[in-house]
């Protein structure tokens, strides 16, 4: 069990408390600056801890670095990586093990890039690497923005099959996606919680429409009003 | 780094060591002769702390770069382009107008002093991430400031003798220091560079983002406190002694950053190899031209480094051009 208490970042994350059940795929949607990649910080301890956050019973601020890694890990909307390092250097990052390394490398499919820079791989392949840095040590919880960003359909179609299992809370924009993915999904906007809920029912609700300003009539989302 | 990468550099600095204590040849051979007190002499009080100071200095300028490039995510980052080393000399010679040279103590602190203003100073215009064009603008920014307060120090200075003593330690030079003098830089450069190899780890998971680095633990406000503080220790520490030695803090992390396939953190170790082994080189060289005096070793860094850094510049701007 994920246990998350009054998180809060100053001006873009209203305080909340939040738990997440082990092996739950968890969606989170919302507009522009409603506040994904700031909970998503909070939860990573990114800025300093911004609450309190416990992963089987582990306190997360406490943790020694070897064991964070085990505990969560983190992946940026950013795909840049600043240095022309190798895919497999940047996978080694993560700290994990040799074997675990090999295993990710072989889940992502990504034997022939692990040799070429990373400034040399096109922006789709260096997501590829990043999230396989991400998942490499096996981290109880998973924090990912926008992991399908720049991902062609397939290894959309993929890496959301991968995911399921593993605890993941996942910002993203693609409405569809989340809701033939997600185990869960969570609603976002300025800086709260709107809607928290199994999928179907959270897109049956009025808060999707009230958040975005759109609506689904005839199987595909229209601007509200047009 | 691999062992046997490791071991090129490390024979290369090991020779250069050799060199620089046995050029000319006569002066070994003497160490036994009949003049043997004279020779012994001016190993130990000339030779062995010009030696020593080539080495510590150009580790520290290039295990500095390494560290300083690294933090701020930038292969141009470096203690000469930063406006560190200028910060430095500001430093020692504003303290040198108020005290005098006399005391090495003061010259230290003042130097480490004026690099750690520098460097804030850097952080607070740049900013963590710095661009290129912002860091070297800001870089630029500090060394003029720095270095029209440092003629302006120069300029008020009591005496012409006092003018041209600091004017010639300015341009950067190992010669006639002292085993003290050598001490003085070397116990507080090593001790930075000791701890800077702490921060290797670090300032790799550096390279995935702050965030990611933050989400792994590792607390960056800190990272950065310490590679400020002990890049002005260890560079402020040398420049009191020394002078400003420019380039080489610049040119030996990318040469380094080879050996480690681009990692930024542990090319902290081979790029102090490398630095020390490069400023061992370059002083063999200035001893070697025949010029009628010794040539300034922070001249011909700077007539080597300077192309150089054009190359690195003109290299960056085709890749971005592509």
């Amino acid at each position: 069990m994920i246990r998350a208490t009054d998180i809060a970042l100053a001006g873009r994350l209203r305080p909340l408390s939040l738990e997440l059940e082990r092996g739950a795929l968890v969606c989170l949607v919302g507009p522009n600056g409603s506040g994904k990649t700031s909970l998503l910080h909070a939860l990573a301890g990114i800025g300093g801890p911004a609450g309190r956050v416990e992963i089987d019973g582990a306190d997360v601020a406490r943790a020694p670095r070897k064991q964070r890694t085990r505990l969560l890990s983190f992946l940026p909307a950013s795909r840049d990586i600043h240095w022309p390092l190798a895919g497999r250097d940047v996978i080694a990052l993560s700290g994990a093990s040799a074997a675990q390394i090999e295993a990710v490398i072989d889940l992502l499919d990504l034997e022939s890039l692990t040799t070429r820079r990373m400034d040399r791989l096109s922006t789709g392949e260096r997501s590829r690497i990043l999230i396989a840095r991400a998942l490499a040590a096996e981290p109880a919880l998973l924090l990912l923005d926008e992991p399908t960003a720049n991902l062609d359909p397939l290894w959309q179609l993929r890496l959301l099959d991968l995911l399921r299992g593993r605890t993941a809370l996942v910002a993203m924009h693609d409405l569809d996606a989340a809701l033939a993915n997600a185990d869960r999904l969570i609603v976002m906007n300025e800086g709260r919680v709107a809607a928290d809920g199994p999928p179907e029912e959270v897109m049956a609700g009025s808060s999707i429409g009230a958040v975005f300003g759109i609506e689904r009539s005839n199987g595909r989302w229209r601007a509200l009003g047009q | 780094m691999t062992g046997r990468a490791a071991c090129v550099p490390a024979f290369l600095l090991a020779a250069a060591v050799a060199l620089s204590l046995a050029v000319p040849w006569s002066d070994l051979a003497a160490l036994f002769g009949q003049d043997r007190g004279l020779a012994w002499a001016v190993l130990i009080e000339l030779r062995v702390p010009r030696t020593l100071l080539a080495l510590t200095y150009g580790a520290t300028l290039a295990a500095s770069g390494a560290a300083v490039q690294a933090l701020f995510a930038n292969p141009l980052a470096s203690p000469d382009l930063t406006g560190t080393t200028s910060g430095a000399a500001l430093g020692a010679v504003v303290t040198a107008y108020l005290i005098g040279l006399s005391s090495p103590v003061a010259l230290s602190i003042g130097a480490v002093a004026g690099a750690l203003g520098a460097l804030l100073l850097l952080l607070a215009l740049a900013g963590r991430r710095a661009e290129t064009a912002t860091l070297l603008l800001a870089g630029l920014a500090i060394s003029a400031l720095a270095g029209a307060l440092t003629t302006l120090a120069l300029a008020l200075a009591p005496s012409p003798f006092a003018f041209y003593d600091a004017y010639d330690w300015l341009m950067g030079s190992l010669v006639d220091r002292s085993l003290a003098q050598a001490a003085f830089a070397g116990f507080p450069a090593a001790a930075a560079i000791l701890l800077l190899l702490r921060l290797s780890r670090p300032l790799d998971a550096l390279a995935l983002g702050e965030e990611v680095a933050e989400s792994m633990g590792h607390d960056i406000v800190r990272l950065r406190r310490w590679v400020v503080c002990l890049t002005a220790v260890g560079v402020g520490a040398c420049v009191a002694i020394c002078g400003a030695i420019g380039f080489v803090g610049l040119v030996a992390p990318i040469f380094a950053r080879r050996l480690t396939g681009g990692h930024p953190g542990r090319a902290i170790w081979p790029a102090a190899l490398i630095g020390a082994l490069l400023l061992a080189a370059a002083d063999l060289a200035v001893r070697a031209v025949p010029l009628g005096r010794t040539l300034p070793i922070g001249v011909l860094t700077a007539l080597l480094g300077a192309p150089f850094f054009l190359w690195l510049v003109a290299n960056m701007r085709w890749r971005i051009g592509r």
